[in-house]
């Protein structure tokens, strides 16, 4: 399998970057090409020209910043599995991402600009009340992860612009990420994401998300307003995970691996095992 | 030792040899013979290649002006070529040459004549269409997309059941069934069932699964003026030849085939496909060497699959569980063709296994159009014990039998079907005592639900062939200082034969491992041997380089005794050295009187002898498994596996149980995941590559057991090995479905055992989950 | 055409090549380091690991116009000065192959999993060994050999 032929540019800072964007109309942005260099290969894409930004150090790194932390576009998935300072929730997540091979070269950036429906990251990034920070030509903007997954592969990007990094709070409680793998791909057939506090012994702050289920990451909230105030134990988070078919509606979607009907059967019990494994870590 | 080749005419039965040879007057390696390499766990001669990415593969090949190819393949399920233009793809630079049916030879037909090498009716997608050579894969791969092509589709038939009604789509002018059914019967079936206190009939299925050997196939073609030499990942390099020869109207010895390293083979390599003779031509067309590799997709759509299966099953038996009938009505689905003509033997292992008076079976096969099926490790015998083996565990649980007691209530010690003795009669209950013993069978405690996760155990046993048998050839060169070249004309698919006939030749010859050579895989180089398939190479091409050792030791004896003024009789070698009984200080080593001897030197020559005709050669195995379940979510997990497989005298431990892993391992797969899905709507393969169809990965096998059984078969051969290729993959596929009905309650028929059957299995049992403990009926356990 | 200039097993080298050029067939074709195998060809069985800038990838995902400065080890690099690698010698001393064709790109995958978790359980090393697929040797000895090779580092 071989893409088809483009043209290659290399941007060594942002502003290449977007000067190169702004002259190849068209062009695609790869960075580690985890998801990119398959679709390619696949010729489900055609750009005529790749503009890499893999390189871009502003683009790198984490950084804490008192109650949040910031994970640069182009961190691996190997790096934030490994970092200490993110949500339980995340690294899990990260760790579970594909083999070690493939969290080598994935990005962040990458994964959620691709925003492919059963991606586990933009799962965790909605749960957890993760900022996507994106940076154009004309400047930057923050989107709230919740509203950055519009549609199946569709975000809140606009051309022209870039994810340069995410902000995660670092302060909101236990969290949790509990996934069936597709067996083959190991991408997510349903993936839930959960994050609790818990004060006086009840819960105090709920957020939930899942991911493979419908077109992209969705908020539980019937979900989350089940648990807040009651103390965590098996009976009050397995009716808190049922009510998730009223979050799902009817948008549930099938596939070889998993038909709409066994999706939504089984949703509950990732969405319970998340929210066990957050509460456990609560405190 | 006389060797001496007879012609035996054949008159028509399985039992007579074209030719075979004398061997009588060979030694054998009975019960009470001792070892210096035979036995021991030998790491494989060839690992060092394969350790430094030295080893070279047929698409590793490289030669100077070499060419890339490509196949465009059809979209269409069925559908007749209208139009092909070529025009635009030939006009690519880098583009040499192009074959199509416009412009390939009429005259070469494939699939049992019912295809041309390039048809114009295509009858599954990825059915060859068109092929490029050009400078590099990717321009291969652009010229593709410059072809123009336009097709007529075709009504089209996936599902079998509708492949049998009269008004279907026809895959073939004549119908879709592939021939009259095959039937067999002993004694009176339908009276066996009357005589029954208790009657299972079952249907169950199998998927089509595909191969997946982690190399695609492929070959290198290259000419030199009329002679034609193939680098092919093929099982059999002789079968390649001869088919190649004669689909392209060359005398053989103008066509040689090597193979010198091969990822995986599991019977889809066995055959040479259309892309061998394709490369052939295309290296012709375009006077450069061309290279020819399927892709993972083209892998999997139009490289072979083991065919699907519907089993009716009907076992008849008495109280106390003697079985009184064996029924199945089989339906294979072969695919758009046969491949060599085969559909594989699902009714044997009914016919075998048990000991009951009256069996009936019926197969038929059936045309659907998607890709042809060809063997699959231990094809017929894995789809068929997937049926009758959970058939059994059924049986046992309506009698209130131990599914092992039922199966030693039956126990046939002779092969029912030819009415002759079984060379090893108790082999198989040697087996269920290994297997049973280190699992702890008889003394499994179930442990209690965890949660939603529930465990059970199952059983299943197997009977295949795998005794090898004649003709195959092999030369042993004795060299000046000592070292040794055996010569053979079969081939390594992975299995590590190298090693196992070095063992044997270093055995015979008295030599440490490290002054032996094996070459092999070039049909250039060596003499005759048979096509690696039906788990055969060690027991069919090790007695000919057994035969052979015996006699250039015969030689080198007489040699040595010479030098040492000794009668031959009274000499040994032992390490390397030749020594007089009796005498240590009388001796030389073998260096010494090859030394002698050089440049003259000893050519040993030996063939493999027939099988005993008085006894039926089988082989046999049993497996236990635990698994956990978990009831909300059905995913299945297999957390241990005891096998113990008959394979006749074991030659080198460790390949043993890596046989036997491997095989479990695909078992594991077949069992729980494999399967290509297509849209039966569309035709489409929906899992055409390894992103959707899922192969066990090291993270979904559990630690497994090999419990050796070390039981040397003369019957079969001198040196006493039977085959281990195939049979590991049969019995664990049923034993993993009966240890879920054990753990749960429920009884899944279809394979794989998806999460979704065994959810909604649940769901229609649901009172069966709240049993805390199912069933488990184990005699003597309180 | 892109100038690509990289070190592969402790030797620079600089080729002209086409932008979509996989690095795996750089390796194959280009190189003539056959030993790094296709399989898939979807980044799922790992029989195209190399080891980039130190770490493993599958290169069947890698553009060899990203590899441009990148510092790669292939399994012909491995062994240093005729001596195997000890992950290479536990691949042979334990059966850890049949037919091969994984071989390379397991052991690649397997040294960095020892050299980033010296103490490696077997159930690292079974999660660690997900990226790579094996049709025949049932995992088992390869586990085994892995496990060799942390025990004489760890151990």
């Amino acid at each position: 399998m071989y893409p088809p032929k483009f043209d290659y540019y290399r941007a060594n800072s942002l502003s290449e970057a977007f000067s190169l964007m702004q002259e190849h109309g068209g062009a695609k942005v790869i960075a580690g090409g985890h998801s990119l260099i398959p679709s390619l290969k696949l010729r489900l894409a055609d750009p005529g020209a790749l503009i890499d930004i893999g390189r871009i150090g502003e683009l790198k790194g984490i950084t804490a910043n008192g109650n949040s932390t910031r994970i640069g576009a182009l961190t691996t998935h190997a790096i934030v599995a490994a970092a200490k300072n993110l949500p339980q929730g995340l690294t899990e997540a990260a760790g579970w991402i594909g083999d070690p091979q493939v969290r080598n070269r994935g990005t962040v950036g990458g994964n959620i600009a691709h925003a492919d429906p059963a991606s586990d990251l933009p799962t965790v990034f909605t749960a957890l009340g993760a900022t996507i920070n994106l940076t154009g030509p004309g400047g930057e903007r923050s989107v709230a992860a919740q509203d950055f997954f519009t549609g199946l592969f569709e975000t809140a990007l606009q051309e022209g612009e870039l994810v340069s990094s995410i902000d995660v709070p670092t302060n909101g409680g236990g969290s949790a990420y509990a996934k069936l793998f597709n067996p083959a791909s190991r991408y997510a057939v349903v993936g839930c994401a959960a994050q609790v506090k818990v004060e006086n012994g009840v819960c105090s702050a709920a957020s939930v998300a899942v991911g493979g289920l419908t077109s992209h990451a969705t908020k539980a909230n019937a979900v989350e307003a089940a648990l807040l105030g009651k103390p965590l134990n098996e009976a009050t988070i397995a009716a808190a995970a049922a009510q998730i078919s009223q979050d799902l509606g009817d948008d549930v979607m099938g596939d070889l691996h998993a038909s709409a009907d066994y999706r939504r059967s089984i949703a509950p019990i990732y969405v319970a095992q998340a929210l066990t494994a957050a509460a456990s870590r609560a405190g | 030792m006389p060797i001496q080749h007879i012609k035996v005419l054949r008159n028509g039965t399985d039992e007579e040899e074209l030719k075979v040879v004398e061997t009588t007057g060979l030694p054998t390696w009975d019960a009470d013979t001792k070892f210096t390499v035979v036995g021991r766990p030998q790491s494989r001669l060839e690992g060092l290649e394969k350790v430094t990415g030295r080893a070279r593969y047929s698409y590793d090949v490289r030669l100077s002006g070499q060419l890339y190819a490509a196949v465009l393949r059809s979209p269409y399920p069925h559908a007749r070529i209208r139009h092909i233009d070529t025009t635009k793809a030939e006009q690519l630079p880098g583009v040499h040459a192009i074959l199509s049916s416009a412009n390939a030879p009429d005259d070469i037909t494939w699939y049992e004549e019912k295809s041309k090498l390039f048809d114009k009716t295509l009858r599954f997608i990825g059915d060859e269409v068109a092929a490029v050579a050009a400078e590099s894969e990717e321009f291969a791969q652009d010229a593709l997309r410059l072809i123009e092509v336009a097709y007529e589709p075709l009504p089209f038939v996936i599902e079998v059941e509708a492949a049998l009604q009269p008004d279907a789509p026809r895959v073939h002018d004549k119908g879709n069934r592939v021939d009259e059914p095959t039937i067999y019967e002993r004694g009176n079936a339908a009276a066996g069932l009357r005589e029954a206190d208790v009657v299972i009939e079952q249907t169950y299925t199998t998927q089509t699964a595909v191969h997946n050997s982690l190399e695609p196939h492929g070959c290198t073609a290259f000419w030199e003026g009329d002679q034609l030499t193939l680098w092919e990942s093929t099982q059999g390099i002789f079968e390649t030849r001869e088919q190649v020869a004669e689909k392209l109207g060359l005398p053989e010895h103008h066509v040689r085939v090597v193979k010198e390293h091969m990822g995986g083979g599991f019977g889809s390599k066995q055959v040479p496909w259309k892309q061998t003779v394709i490369a052939a031509l295309l290296s012709k067309q375009s006077g450069h060497p061309v290279q020819l590799m399927l892709d993972r997709e083209a892998e999997n759509l139009a490289a072979g699959n083991r065919n699907a299966t519907v089993q009716r099953v009907r076992l008849g038996a008495k109280r106390d569980g003697t079985l009184t009938a064996i029924l199945a009505d089989i339906q294979v689905v072969v695919g758009a063709y046969m491949v060599g003509g085969e559909a594989s033997e699902v009714n044997g292992m009914y016919e075998r296994l048990y000991r009951c008076p009256n069996v009936r079976t019926e197969q038929i096969g059936v045309y659907i159009n998607a890709g042809p099926c060809v063997a699959f490790r231990a094809p017929g015998h894995v789809e068929a014990a997937f049926a009758l083996e959970a058939a059994m565990d059924e049986l046992a649980r309506a009698l209130q039998l131990d599914p092992l007691t039922l199966r030693n209530r039956n126990y046939s010690e002779i092969d029912q079907k030819k009415e002759k003795p079984l060379s090893m009669p108790n082999a198989l209950q040697v087996c269920y005592e290994r297997a049973t013993a280190a699992f702890g069978w008889q003394t499994y405690q179930r442990p209690a639900p965890t949660g939603p996760k529930r465990r059970g155990i199952g059983i299943a046993a197997h009977e295949w062939g795998g005794s090898g048998q004649p003709p195959a050839y092999a030369w042993i060169k004795l060299n000046g200082d000592g070292t040794v070249d055996v010569v053979t004309g079969t081939q390594d698919i992975g299995t590590g034969a190298r090693t196992g006939l070095a063992q044997v030749a270093a055995e015979v010859l008295g030599l440490p491992i490290e002054q032996i050579s094996v070459h092999l895989g070039d049909t250039a180089k060596g003499p005759y041997s048979p096509t690696s398939a039906g788990s055969s190479t060690q027991a069919s091409v090790g007695p000919a380089v057994f035969a052979a050792a015996v006699e250039a030791k015969r030689q080198l004896l007489e040699v040595a005794a010479k030098l040492l003024e000794e009668e031959p009789e009274r000499l040994e070698i032992r390490d390397g050295v030749v020594m007089v009984e009796g005498e240590p200080e009388n001796k030389l080593t073998v260096a010494e009187v090859t030394g002698r001897l050089a440049p003259h030197m000893i050519i040993g020559q030996g063939a493999r002898g027939p099988n005993a005709k008085d006894k039926t050669i089988r082989t046999f195995g049993a497996q236990c498994v635990e698994v956990e379940v978990d009831v909300e979510t059905g995913e299945i997990t297999v957390l241990r596996v005891v096998a113990a497989h008959d394979c006749g005298r074991i030659i080198n431990p460790t390949m043993v149980d890596s046989q036997v892993f491997g095989g479990i391992t695909q078992g594991v797969g077949f069992a729980l995941t494999e399967e290509r899905i297509v849209d039966e709507k569309r035709g489409l393969v929906l899992n055409a590559n390894l992103e959707e169809y899922k192969i066990p990965t090291v993270a979904d096998i559990p630690q497994m057991t090999n419990v050796p059984v070390n039981l040397p078969d003369l019957a079969a051969n001198p040196t006493g090995v039977k085959g281990i290729g195939e049979p590991p993959l049969v019995p664990t596929a049923p034993a993993i479905a009966n240890a879920v009905f054990d753990a749960i309650g429920v009884r899944l028929r279809h394979a794989p055992l998806s999460r979704r059957q065994l959810l909604a299995a649940l769901a229609t049992q649901a009172e069966s989950i709240d049993k805390s403990a199912p069933p488990h009926t184990q005699e003597g356990q309180s | 055409m892109t100038q690509v200039s990289l070190t592969v097993n402790g030797s620079p080298v600089t080729r002209e090549v086409e932008p979509r050029l996989l690095l795996v067939d750089f390796l194959r074709d280009t190189l003539g380091l056959t030993g790094t195998n296709i399989a898939c060809d979807t980044s799922q069985c790992g029989a195209c690991t190399i080891h980039m800038d130190g770490m493993a990838v599958k290169s069947c995902t890698v553009l060899a116009v990203q590899a441009d400065g990148s510092t790669l080890t292939t399994i012909e690099g491995l062994a240093t000065n005729g001596v195997l690698n000890p992950m290479q010698q536990a691949f042979w001393d334990q059966h850890g192959l049949q037919c091969g064709f994984c071989t390379p790109g397991m052991i690649m995958a397997a040294t960095k999993l020892v050299e980033n978790n010296p103490h490696i359980t077997e159930a690292e090393i079974r999660h660690g060994l997900e990226g790579n697929m094996c049709r025949c040797t049932g995992y088992q000895n390869i586990v085994n050999a892995v496990a060799q090779v942390a025990a004489g580092k760890g151990g």
